[in-house]
């Protein structure tokens, strides 16, 4: 034979996106973005255009084209999607709360009330960056969160290790020193606040946003 | 990164965590089975179009004119099917390549030139 096997990088990253790109595991990432919009929309007032499948397909095209980078040797690829979907809505709820406070029914007001409301909305958020944060959905969520772990501080370890972007397993043992089965303990008690909390944060949003 | 933003990589990190709970508890209806398969599918698809596309870009390293015509004139899928029916019919024989997906068009033909030189001199 003439040719040797050639295994660029590229082709080595297609053959782990090729094998872990299962209709199985389409299924599970599709369920797990159902769960997730639903988990994040009955937290906050923001609420999906899109559909998971919709959501799941962009991630999948971006990956692919380049415009986000996955790395096969640092996470799968079940995670990394629902982590690229996570991320995008993170940015959408980001954007949300910058322009809650612009009206959106252009039926009743001219494109001209409708552009001052807007640039007036971006100038307020631009003057008050601390009262914007202040009052964002997901601290009021995090400060409940924070109240109901209360003194567990392996489950608080683990949310101070994810809002610094230690967001697995490995990243997290390794940022808070515990061990494994010291995590594995923690993580099972941090879904237990977690599911508490899903009842009743709501209200405490729209009194905040009211 | 400001309080606000820490808050909400956490608040995400735990309804991601949870998203993934949930979703083990989910039933994989025949309407999910559907719409996964068919953005699996779509993926795939567009995954061996880039697999393509690259090939084409390659340089081939087969020397001009060592390939039969006969051999020319195939297209990549019945290479890899004369491949496949060659390997079948000779396990003794060693065939550099047993994966195709990352050959090239011209690569392919030259394998199968390769082997059935090698039965027709009877190695």
């Amino acid at each position: 034979m003439k040719t040797g096997r050639i295994t660029s990088p590229q082709q080595l990253w297609r053959t782990q996106f090729d094998r872990q790109l299962t209709d199985e595991m389409s299924e599970r990432v599709l369920k797990q973005t159902i769960a997730l919009v639903r988990k994040v929309e009955s937290k906050t007032p923001w609420r999906d255009v899109l559909t998971a499948d919709d959501r799941l397909h962009a991630v999948i095209v971006k990956t692919l084209d380049g415009r986000l980078r996955w790395d096969p040797s640092r996470v799968d690829l079940e995670r990394f999607f629902l982590g690229a979907i996570a991320g995008e809505i993170s940015h959408e709820l980001e954007r949300t709360k910058k322009w809650q406070h612009v009206s959106l029914d252009v039926d009743n007001q001219n494109a001209d009330d409708l552009e001052r409301e807007t640039s007036d909305s971006i100038e307020a958020a631009r003057d008050s960056k601390q009262e914007v944060s202040k009052h964002a959905w997901w601290s009021i969520t995090m400060a409940e969160f924070r109240r109901v772990a209360g003194n567990d501080t392996a489950v608080l370890a683990i949310v101070e290790s994810y809002s610094r972007d230690k967001l697995t397993r490995r990243d997290v043992i390794a940022h808070t020193g515990m061990s494994s089965r010291q995590y594995h303990a923690a993580y099972q008690r941090l879904m237990r606040v977690a599911q508490k909390i899903d009842d009743g944060v709501r209200d405490l949003i729209m009194q905040a946003i009211a | 990164m400001t309080e606000s933003q820490r808050d909400l990589r956490a608040f995400m990190a735990i309804a991601q965590a949870s998203a993934v709970e949930d979703a083990k508890l989910m039933p994989t209806t025949p309407d999910i089975k559907n719409r996964a398969h068919a953005i699996a599918e779509m993926a795939r698809d567009r995954l061996a179009s880039l697999a393509r596309e690259e090939r084409a870009k390659r340089p081939s390293n087969v020397v001009s004119g060592a390939i039969r015509a006969a051999i020319q004139a195939l297209n990549p899928t019945q290479v890899v099917a004369r491949l496949t029916e060659l390997r079948a019919q000779h396990p003794d024989m060693a065939f550099a390549h047993l994966d195709y997906a990352h050959m090239t068009d011209e690569d392919l033909r030259s394998a199968l030139e390769d082997a059935e030189s090698l039965i027709e001199r009877g190695d």
